[in-house]
């Protein structure tokens, strides 16, 4: 059996050669590149499913069945879920897939509202009341502390920010004698507003997302680094 | 009620009966309808019928006052004789049966037919037809079809026919059929002459003959119109055998016409009733003309074989009114010369059309009127049911029905789809809509239409690409293999940092911290960078850690960090960390495990030996863990926005006051500071970014990886933004030298 440093070194070992072989995607499209994707796909699923065995439906519904024999069949919380979980693998034959629509129901509803009530508890009603806080120029921030004319520069800023983004969103507009619908100059330059508001954000936002992957290579690179040292070192 | 004496046996039987119930043999006989006789019935009834006499032009009434007056003691005389030669030929008959020594009833068939019997006014003749055709049965009577064809006794036959065949006999003999000549020519050997017609016809008939037609308006005596019509069928051997049972019928209707039908004529073979009978011959009531035999359909051609055989003395067609069929010397009549009424000579143009109509029995087009016209929907209904061949249809099984077959099935009406009449009316647009609708159509199709591969051509080397690639790779490996450049390390603290640095400072050391990893493998060069620096306040104020993750490379992700914040440390599993690990279902999971920690998540991952076979909810670290605010802190390290809003919404309004804290890629921080900068955060601290990664280092007293790779950052960063700046100078000048109008 081989011991754990030997494991680590081609664990190494294998981890380098499919770092240069996902880099190797710069010069072209190559096999190596394909290879490594598609390794990377397959080890993840696997090691989702084997995460899912072990960590959700073992422990969550055979072991209690397994334990507890005909006594668990009774238990309307194992013997549902159960249930559902056969509907749910009708979904594998394409004939039968329709005795699975129900598990596949339940799970879209059920998420959906909980998405729709969380946006509205979590996000909308919290959002919209910090947007009207905003406006109470003695009111200061307890996070960054601004104050006086920063604070209200700020404030400024950001309500211009929303209400232009909020208007360049607004597709109505009136209809001239000629047929043609044309937004009025003051709708038309806060719109232009809210869309210079809204490239600064994709701006920032792809700078902050291309700084991540410069980041995610210096640590390759460095990976790299200690693999060579590693096989210079012996 | 009176008696009616048996045909075959002679003996009485109820006038009602319909069989003999001595001999077995039918008193009533079959009658056979013919139909195409129905529709010529019809027709004929308008002109026999007193009530169009007001409708009748004035010469035609003068003619048939003229003829009525001159035919009817003619008729009545007529009338006895025929009566007086029934008789007489019908005991003959009778008494010849019986002097061979045979029943009637197997002389005559089976079937008890008795029309022949009756109707051979010449026993003792023999048959025209061919005895082989016949059955035997029928052989042992063959003087009563002696006299079928030979026509009337000679006596009797009409001055107007004997001068007719007179004149027309050379003529004639080139036309007339083989049978018709050995009748000729047994007429000529001193044979019986047909029946007698009334002089009345035979006089007018020959003035139409000569061409002596009514001028001024005189009309030509004659026949009343409803007793010229023509023969349909031009058989002599059945034209010239009258019907006995249809007489006293037609003599209660029509007493002056049964003498005619009793004594036709023969007519022509050669040419069709519709041909040799002229349009000028007939009165203006003339019925329209029969349909050739040729024109006949398949359905009364297997009528006149079973005739034939079952019935062979009955006629083959004898109309209603029992005109006999006009005879084949007519076609020498001058049509031209005859003066016509005008709306003879539209029934004359027309007689092919209406031929040609009865043969294909089609429906005239109906005429709606304007406004049903606006009504009728358009393409609503489409016909389902096409009319199948009889043998074809279905025959009903069930129901009232049962037992018919052709009956219209209404699940093929039903289940057809219909074009729906709601909406249907067209509607008001515009052009600019209608220009609209055109643009949307053209997409569509757009979308629909396979664009054909391109050919792999021979591909330009991504030369732009590799210059790229190469300064970014060489300004990221030099610092790290070679150490140059350095960057300074960066001063400025971030606004973000000391509130996290005070709230972590603040957090109460017993209930353990839980942390989520929320991110994938790709991400964690640079969130286990920013992330480490958190790790060690944490641990440097001896927290301890719970890890969990909604994705299920989270756990390893978690464990590994862990080894790596301090190795020096010697972090031990199960004492200063624990990983409940992969809590399945997204959002929905989130929400449940914030109200139900321990419904959730139901064993851990990589517990220690001493947890083995249990829960992670069992290790002493979880022991006063019920719900989600009995953690001390709960940091969230993600690098999407999605799962920053997902912790943030459903699982905030569960942890009352303990903090969330997010550790945050440097992407998806813009989204989620406006949940920190609100007057009532929803986030309570923030970390993202190398730069507040090294500066937390610093504050901790222990760099690490932010430290490690700052040089290596920084000179990406500048290569980067170098290559920007390269690529929007070059944008530029390319817009600027681009002509004005191309310029957009």
């Amino acid at each position: 059996m081989p011991n754990a440093s030997a494991l680590d070194f081609m664990g190494t070992v294998a981890a380098g050669l499919l770092t240069v072989m996902v880099l190797s995607y710069l010069v072209r499209d190559n096999p190596l590149f394909r290879i490594a994707t598609y390794l990377f796909i397959g080890v993840a699923s696997g090691y989702a499913g084997a995460i899912a065995w072990h960590n959700v439906i073992r422990p969550g519904l055979v072991d209690p069945l397994m334990v507890r024999g005909f006594e668990g069949m009774k238990d309307v919380t194992l013997i549902v879920p159960l249930i559902l979980v056969v509907l749910l693998l009708f979904k594998l034959s394409p004939s039968l897939s329709r005795y699975g629509t129900l598990s596949v129901a339940l799970l879209v509803g059920v998420g959906a509202a909980v998405v729709v009530g969380g946006a509205i508890t979590g996000t909308l009603i919290p959002q919209s009341l910090a947007a009207m806080d905003t406006l109470n120029p003695s009111a200061v921030a307890p996070q960054t502390g601004e104050t006086g004319l920063e604070r209200v520069l700020n404030v400024v800023i950001m309500l211009v920010g929303t209400m232009s983004t909020l208007i360049y969103f607004r597709f109505t507009a009136r209809r001239e004698p000629t047929g043609e619908a044309r937004r009025s100059r003051l709708v038309a330059a806060t719109a232009a507003v809210g869309k210079g508001f809204i490239a600064i954000t994709f701006g920032a936002m792809y700078a902050g997302a291309l700084a991540a992957t410069i980041l995610v290579l210096v640590e390759r690179i460095q990976f790299l680094r200690e693999v060579v040292a590693g096989f210079l070192a012996g | 009620m009176a008696d009616v004496r048996c045909p075959m046996c002679g003996k009485a039987n109820d006038s009602q009966a319909e069989a003999c119930e001595f001999c077995g043999a039918r008193i009533k006989p079959l009658f056979i309808e013919q139909p195409d006789a129905e529709p010529e019935a019809r027709l004929e009834e308008p002109a026999t019928a007193g009530e169009s006499e007001a409708e009748t032009p004035e010469w035609l009434a003068r003619i048939r006052a003229q003829a009525e007056a001159k035919a009817a003691p003619e008729l009545e005389e007529e009338g006895q004789d025929a009566d007086g030669e029934e008789d007489d030929w019908l005991d003959r008959l009778r008494q010849s049966g019986a002097g061979e020594g045979q029943p009637l009833p197997e002389r005559l068939g089976a079937d008890g037919l008795t029309e022949s019997a009756k109707e051979e006014p010449a026993p003792g003749e023999q048959p025209a037809e061919a005895a082989d055709d016949e059955p035997d049965w029928l052989g042992g009577m063959p003087r009563a079809d002696v006299g079928r064809d030979e026509g009337p006794p000679e006596g009797e036959v009409p001055e107007w026919l004997a001068q007719y065949e007179g004149d027309q006999e050379g003529e004639e003999e080139q036309q007339v059929p083989e049978w018709l000549a050995r009748i000729r020519a047994r007429e000529r050997e001193g044979g019986e002459a047909g029946p007698a017609l009334p002089a009345v016809e035979t006089d007018w008939l020959n003035q139409l003959r000569e061409g002596a037609m009514p001028q001024d308006g005189e009309a030509p005596p004659g026949e009343p119109p409803a007793a010229e019509p023509p023969a349909a069928e031009p058989t002599p051997a059945v034209a010239e055998v009258p019907m006995p049972e249809e007489e006293p019928e037609e003599q209660a209707q029509r007493p002056e016409q049964k003498p005619q039908v009793e004594h036709e004529p023969l007519p022509p073979l050669e040419a069709p009733a519709i041909l040799s009978v002229p349009q000028e011959e007939q009165p203006p009531t003339a019925e329209p003309e029969p349909k050739p035999p040729a024109e006949e359909p398949d359905w009364l051609g297997g009528v006149g074989e079973l005739k034939d055989e079952t019935l062979p003395h009955v006629p083959a067609l004898i109309l209603e009114t029992g005109e006999p069929a006009a005879p084949g010397g007519t076609q020498d009549l001058d049509l031209e010369a005859i003066d016509l009424p005008d709306w003879l000579g539209e029934l004359k143009e027309t007689g092919a059309e209406e031929a040609e109509k009865e043969a294909k029995p089609d429906l005239a087009p109906a005429t709606l009127p304007a406004w049903l016209e606006a009504m009728r929907p358009v393409e609503t209904f489409r016909p389902a049911v096409e009319i199948e061949p009889e043998e074809d249809q279905i025959v009903e099984s069930a129901g009232p029905l049962a037992g018919l077959r052709g009956g219209l099935m209404a699940e093929p009406v039903v289940a057809m789809p219909r074009t729906p009449t709601i909406g249907g009316a067209k509607l008001d647009i515009t052009e600019r809509q209608f220009a609209q609708a055109e643009l949307l159509h053209r997409m569509v199709e757009e979308e629909e239409r396979e664009i054909t591969p391109m050919p792999a051509g021979r591909g330009r080397l991504p030369l732009m690409r590799w210059a790229l690639s190469l300064v970014l790779l060489l300004a990221v490996a030099l610092p790290v293999f070679a150490g140059v450049p350095r960057f300074p390390l960066p001063s400025r603290l971030p606004l973000d940092l000391p509130a996290l640095t005070e709230l972590v400072n603040s957090l109460p050391t017993e209930p353990p911290v839980l942390v989520v990893f929320d991110y994938d493998p790709g991400y964690s060069g640079e969130l286990d960078a920013v992330a480490g620096a958190l790790f060690q306040h944490l641990v440097a104020r001896e927290l301890r850690i719970i890890t969990v993750s909604t994705r299920p490379a989270g756990p390893p992700l978690a464990e590994r960090l862990m080894q790596r914040v301090a190795p020096e440390l010697a972090l031990t599993n199960g004492e200063d960390y624990l990983h409940l690990g992969y809590l399945s279902g997204g959002p929905t999971a989130v929400q449940l495990f914030a109200a139900l920690p321990r419904e959730a998540i139901l064993r851990g991952f990589l517990l220690p030996r001493e947890l083995a076979g249990t829960s992670a909810w069992d290790s002493p670290l979880l022991r006063d863990v019920q719900e989600l605010s009995d953690f001390a802190a709960v940091v969230v390290i993600t690098a999407g926005t999605e799962s920053a809003r997902t912790w943030t919404e459903q699982a905030r309004p569960w942890m009352g006051d303990t903090p969330l804290i997010m550790v945050l890629s440097m992407g998806a921080e813009p989204l989620v500071r406006p949940y920190y900068e609100a007057l009532e955060p929803q986030v309570n601290g923030i970390l993202t970014g190398l730069s507040a990664a090294v500066i937390y280092e610093q504050g901790n007293g222990r760099p690490a990886a932010a430290h490690d790779r700052w040089d290596g950052y920084g000179a990406g960063a500048l290569a980067a933004e170098l290559a920007l700046a390269a690529g929007l100078v070059y944008g530029v000048i390319g817009w600027l030298l681009q002509p004005q109008r191309e310029r957009g």
